[in-house]
């Protein structure tokens, strides 16, 4: 970005996996289903995954 | 299919990483980039990226619907950016806005003072999010002449097939002293392995890591 003309101030990161309910009933039944592929193991280690996700706010000439 | 060098740094060491769907992502040697080694040719991208179908091993759907959980998550992050106001901002442009979802955060967040429209150019989610009242096309950001405060571009970046001449583009779309807003995976650091999966190839051409996020 700085190549480009932009300061950067802010970079904010989240989880990129948000584990609710349903989303980890899916991905249960997926598991068991020997044609489709779950990404279960993900879920239950969503920890590793809390900074995954980036928000970068830039502004040009700063 | 084109055979590329990093899009980062442009050096052409780079070393497997894994594969999808037919393609492969190599972790480039110099600035740890990922990127799928070979991508299929502009036209064929465009064309998948209208149709949000794109080839491989199986094909990949990514239309998708609307996500109304999704509003929420961009409120909180609109606040986390902005904190308490978008201040003097009267014009934003959402590039690759999908179904609409951040556009219509965008609309709560600012109590519909600003402008906001949205392109993309997937045509069902064009469709999806004007049935929503949002005011969404799809239009060549090089011949584009209005001229924004904001621009976000979230989660477009991994779907790029040149990065820095889009950013160039993206950078004379900008008013003076105009903010751009970028939402992109870090994952680039996670040994193979451990990397989320599926990698959506070959929708996504390029992963992120946030070293490179400041430099790229």
């Amino acid at each position: 970005l700085k190549r480009f003309g932009f300061g950067v101030f802010s970079v904010n990161k989240y989880p990129s996996l948000r584990p609710g309910p349903k989303i980890i009933v899916k991905e249960i039944i997926k598991a068991v289903l020997p044609w489709r592929k779950s990404a279960i193991r993900q879920y239950v280690r969503w920890r590793r995954y809390s900074q995954a996700d980036m928000f970068i706010r830039a502004r040009l000439g700063s | 299919m084109n055979v590329l060098n990093c899009y980062n740094c442009g050096s052409g060491e780079r070393a497997f990483y894994a594969e999808e769907n037919g393609f492969s992502l190599v972790k480039c040697g110099e600035c740890g980039l990922l990127y799928m080694e070979e991508r299929p040719d502009d036209e064929e991208i465009n064309q998948a990226h209208r149709q949000g179908k794109h080839g491989g091993l199986k094909e990949l759907d990514v239309t998708g619907s609307f996500n109304e959980g999704e509003i929420s998550r961009c409120l909180h992050v609109l606040e986390d950016l902005f904190k308490g106001g978008l201040g003097s901002k009267k014009t934003w442009l959402d590039i690759g806005c999908g179904h609409g979802e951040f556009l219509t955060a965008l609309q709560k967040y600012s109590g519909g003072k600003i402008t906001a429209r949205g392109t993309d150019p997937n045509r069902f989610k064009q469709e999806s999010a004007r049935a929503r009242g949002l005011d969404v096309g799809c239009f060549d950001i090089e011949s584009h002449e209005e001229k924004y405060d904001v621009i976000s571009l979230l989660n477009v970046y991994s779907h790029l097939p040149d990065p820095p001449v889009f950013f160039e583009l993206v950078k004379r779309l900008l008013n003076p002293g105009g903010e751009i807003v970028i939402e992109t995976g870090d994952t680039a650091n996670f040994p193979a392995k451990e990397h989320p999966r599926p990698f959506y190839l070959p929708d996504h051409s390029v992963l992120h890591l946030s070293g490179l996020s400041q430099t790229f």
